[in-house]
């Protein structure tokens, strides 16, 4: 069951990654080869642990967790960079508005 | 090196541009806009989108009013109001505060000092002035400011967060805020050492009053200013 639902939270994360790429084609691929990468090590757990021992970490599921957080920064930098830009571009708009509008003694 | 101001000669009130942002100021913005008006007919008022009276009280005086369309940020509405005044062929601006803080007899102070040292930003300082009511810990907050800013900006000044500012129209034109909050007050000095602009500092007076003491930053905003701060200088 779990099993499954990740793997339907993981294809959501494809398409997201599919829409995303032609706005950011980097972040669009980080977030397509993430989730392809996930999807298939849900349905084959043990590459995972034999992978993590490979690296020296002990369990499959610590060495997710070591590369969930590098990956969930990067994504808030990303979606803080967007959102600064976005409210820079909204300034400029409404500064116009209200420049253009001015009421003269 | 620094570059000094490109001559600046003001030969009358008229050349001097007063910018007003304002947000939530219905109580006093008239009192405080019609004091100005007595010595300088270039006043512009910035209401970012307030929520009260703000705006229909300003446009029934002699100001030029503006209007967000929603609520920016002071630094947004100051960045708005000086390139109105730069447009309109301003010489200098100064930024003043609506709450009833500042007093617009400091502006002849600073605008003499201005023409003296032949500078390009003259800031008001409290700390060089006077101020009435200023409590202990705001003391102390504005004290940590100026270190805060001597390492951020490289400059050490004795009052970081004075909205009382005079700007040379050269200045002006090298400002572009970003901060839409209250770090701009930061960015300012930071663009302006950038420029290589030549600063000096006026002793102005502070008026404290129940009512700006209720509507001035708060420890928790002083927090957040320093994150904005912190930002900034790491994703340029």
């Amino acid at each position: 069951m779990i099993k499954i639902t990740l793997s339907l939270l993981f294809i959501l994360l494809l398409i997201t990654g599919l829409v995303g790429y032609k706005s950011s084609k980097l972040l669009g691929s980080v977030v397509l080869l993430g989730s392809a990468v996930a999807l298939v090590l849900v349905w084959n757990d043990a590459w995972v642990s034999a992978v993590a021992h490979t690296l020296g970490v002990g369990r499959g599921a610590d060495l997710l967790l070591y590369l969930w957080i590098p990956l969930s920064a990067t994504l808030m930098i990303f979606s803080y960079l967007r959102t600064r830009q976005l409210e820079r571009q909204l300034t400029k708009v409404c500064r116009e508005i209200a420049i253009a509008s001015a009421v003269l003694p | 090196m620094l570059q000094p101001n490109l001559s600046i000669s003001i030969k009358s009130a008229d050349q001097i541009w007063v910018i007003v942002p304002a947000f939530n100021e219905a109580t006093v913005i008239k009192a405080v806009l019609l004091e100005l008006l007595e010595a300088y007919p270039n006043v512009v008022v910035i209401d970012d989108c307030s929520r009260d009276e703000t705006y229909s009280q300003a446009k029934a005086t002699r100001s030029v009013v503006l209007r967000h369309p929603i609520n920016l940020g002071q630094g947004a509405a100051l960045q708005t109001g000086i390139d109105y005044a730069l447009r309109h062929g301003a010489t200098a601006i100064v930024t003043f505060d609506s709450d009833g803080q500042h007093r617009p007899d400091d502006i002849a102070v600073m605008l003499s000092i201005m023409q003296e040292t032949q500078c390009d930003l003259v800031c008001g300082s409290r700390f060089l002035g006077a101020t009435e009511n200023l409590s202990t810990v705001r003391r102390m907050v504005l004290k940590a400011a100026v270190i805060f800013q001597w390492i951020t900006a490289g400059i050490k000044l004795t009052d970081a967060h004075n909205g009382l500012r005079l700007f040379s129209r050269h200045a002006a034109q090298k400002l572009h805020l970003t901060e839409n909050r209250m770090a701009h007050a930061s960015q300012i000095i930071e663009q302006c050492v950038a420029a290589k602009l030549k600063i000096a500092e006026a002793p102005v007076t502070i008026r404290y009053t129940a009512y700006s003491l209720a509507k001035g930053q708060s420890l928790f905003n002083a927090i957040a200013i320093i994150g904005n701060v912190l930002l900034r200088k790491f994703f340029k």
